[in-house]
């Protein structure tokens, strides 16, 4: 007697994982087959269309003001109505979409280059280089982020370059962390060590054998963190040391239209709702990345 | 003669919580050039960390070389520094090196062409694509079938055998003049340990170097070294060739290592004889020999005496023991 538990979509997905080896053919299935991943996958795919066609998506100029144009309810000329400066909402907000996927890239791979950099070195090297860069990411870890972020971002003094370089340095401490825990454990292979007995360097060894094998983990880092990395550049859009005026960001946008929450919810609704699903897509598609990279690290990140 | 190794007085020490593990305690050994030698002693007995030791491996800390000199081809490499260019010119260069194992000392992220051009380009200079002929060339040598295609895959494609054959493969890579191969068959499986030894062997044979076999098991080595040398708790306690060390074996674990050798010669219905006790705890030796508690043959003089040195009874045969068995008693056990 077979027992085909129907009731756990997992169970058909595991099979075809079996069937497969690669890992794009594993993502890909995976994906597949789970329905919320997939319109995860959607969702990003549309805010990349929207990031790189934006100008010719966008029914109006997002900078565009007209003050007789002021608070317009939705209409057919302005889908999502106006802002208080009379600027068309869905325009700003797919211009909106730029701003978040370019933060939340570049911020993320600032974050990783430092980390990974800091990261291999505390890691290989030990002793007190160790013992100091450990010693500054406690500190720096001991801030919640957001206010971390918000001081770089007050210091640097806003704009978008600023705000990627403060999401960055926000966010390296973890990236520090994970690299060195993860060469803390390489470094003891014997396969660095057959490394080492054929003459080859420190440096070499530590981007030619060892980081090759952090880069499953630190993959599906990146992806979980860019979804973070949108939230918190709308925080600090949000608290108006973010993006500049009149820079179409969801965060500023959310901003303006708090002040009429409550006789224009649109207004403030929908960039919430681009920003919840912004970084819920980045959420799940980097589990499925995770899952597909290396099914064994499971729990180990989150 | 000059030695192609001349190892003196080698101590390697590492601090542990527990306290200072004396794990190799002024050894001396030496290898000549095309000749293969076993390095024999049980589990924890420095015979790796002696290995290390040679190529400046060890982790400082915990470990530190305190005393000795390691003489290769007339250069001291003591005086190198740890991760100097010379030093790395040796390692994989002049001296290779096979692990006990095979299926973690290949990276399984970077291919087999990946990892085995590395060392040809690091230490000939090769070109790209010269150093993939060569690489081919060698997987083939050491019978890897389809050796062009083979060398694009990765280590996990391989199983524990074929995987130690490429490792024996990236020693040879550079034509060394020493390979040290540190365990190499104690991972794999019985038919798998001969076939692996037969072909070390015959390369060895057909490069012209020297070859040092650890090992824990003396059967393994018996018909492939000249000489051996037993080790017992991080010191060397009897050393000469193959023939004096199984014909005439002189210390005590010596010959309760031989002893313990299942023989097919002898009746099947005959016992083997363990060594009994298990082997001395590194930290806080006391002075006196590290085999006592487990020795039988042992005397008053034993208790008192501190460790005895090697002392030299016949030939190139050595033994570090007070009352070493007398020279023939051991007859039954010669072939």
């Amino acid at each position: 007697m077979s027992y085909t538990p129907g009731w756990i979509p997992e169970l058909e997905l595991t099979d075809k994982v079996i069937g497969s080896d690669t890992t794009l053919s594993r993502f890909i299935s995976l994906s597949m087959g789970r329905k919320i991943v997939f319109v995860g996958m959607m969702i990003i795919l549309v805010m990349i269309v929207l990031t790189i066609f934006a100008p010719w998506i966008a029914p109006h100029d997002p900078y565009k003001q007209d003050l007789s144009l002021s608070l317009q309810p939705p209409s057919s000329e302005y889908l999502l109505g106006t802002d208080k400066f009379g600027r068309d909402s869905l325009s700003r907000l797919i211009f909106g979409t730029r701003i978040a996927m370019f933060v939340g890239i570049v911020a993320v791979s600032i974050a990783a280059s430092i980390g990974i950099l800091l990261g291999l070195i505390s890691g290989y090297y030990g002793r007190w280089i160790d013992q100091v860069t450990m010693r500054i990411t406690d500190a720096l870890m001991s801030l919640p982020t957001v206010v971390m972020a918000l001081a770089l971002a007050y210091l640097f003094g806003g704009g978008i370059s600023n705000v990627m370089l403060a999401v960055g340095i926000a966010f390296s401490p973890l990236f520090i962390r994970v690299t060195r825990s993860q060469v803390l454990l390489l470094r003891e292979t014997d396969y660095v060590t057959a490394a080492r007995v054929i003459g080859a360097s420190n440096l070499r060894i530590m981007f030619f054998h060892i980081l090759p094998n952090t880069i499953p983990i630190l993959i599906v880092l990146c992806t979980l963190q860019i979804g973070t990395a949108i939230i918190l550049e709308a925080s600090l859009s949000f608290l108006g040391v973010g993006i500049k005026p009149p820079g179409a960001a969801w965060g500023y946008d959310l901003r303006l239209a708090y002040e009429v929450i409550f006789r224009y919810p649109i207004l403030s609704v929908v960039p919430g709702i681009c920003i919840t699903a912004a970084v819920l897509s980045f959420n799940l598609v980097g589990d499925a990345v995770r899952d597909a990279l290396d099914p064994r690290l499971k729990g180990v990140l989150r | 003669m000059e030695h192609l190794l001349t190892v003196r007085d080698l101590k390697t020490q590492f601090d542990t919580p527990l306290g200072l593990v004396k794990a190799v305690d002024g050894i001396s050994y030496n290898i000549n050039d095309k000749e293969i030698v076993g390095l024999v002693g049980e589990s924890g007995c420095g015979k790796s960390v002696s290995q290390l030791s040679v190529m400046q491996l060890i982790q400082t800390p915990p470990g530190k070389i305190v005393n000795g000199e390691v003489i290769f081809e007339g250069q001291d490499l003591m005086q190198v520094r740890s991760n100097s260019k010379e030093i790395r010119s040796i390692r994989g260069g002049k001296i290779g090196m096979v692990f006990q194992e095979p299926m973690t000392s290949l990276n399984p992220v970077l291919t087999i062409a990946q990892q085995m051009t590395e060392t040809m380009k690091l230490h000939l200079q090769m070109e790209k694509h010269v150093a993939m002929k060569l690489a081919a060339d060698l997987l083939d040598r050491v019978g890897i079938p389809d050796p062009e295609t083979r060398l694009n895959d990765y280590p996990h494609t391989f199983s524990g055998g074929m995987r130690q054959r490429i490792m024996i493969a990236m020693a040879i890579s550079c034509d060394p003049k020493l390979i040290i191969a540190d365990e190499p068959t104690t991972a794999v499986d019985v038919t798998t340990q001969a076939q692996l030894l037969e072909l070390l062997k015959e390369i060895i044979e057909k490069l012209n170097s020297a070859l040092i076999i650890v090992t824990h098991d003396l059967g393994v080595v018996a018909r492939y070294v000249n000489r051996i040398y037993v080790m017992y708790a991080g010191r060397i306690i009897e050393s000469g060739t193959t023939k004096e060390i199984f014909g005439n074996p002189q210390h005590p674990y010596t010959v309760g290592l031989i002893k313990s050798l299942p023989r097919l010669d002898e009746p099947k219905k005959k016992k083997l004889t363990p060594i009994h006790g298990v082997p001395p705890n590194l930290v806080n030796m006391p002075t006196t020999c590290a085999f006592l508690p487990r020795c039988k043959n042992h005397t008053e003089e034993c208790k008192k005496e501190p460790w005895p040195d090697l002392k030299l009874i016949n030939g190139q045969h050595y033994v570090a023991c007070y009352n070493y068995l007398e020279t023939n008693q051991n007859e039954h056990l010669i072939k």
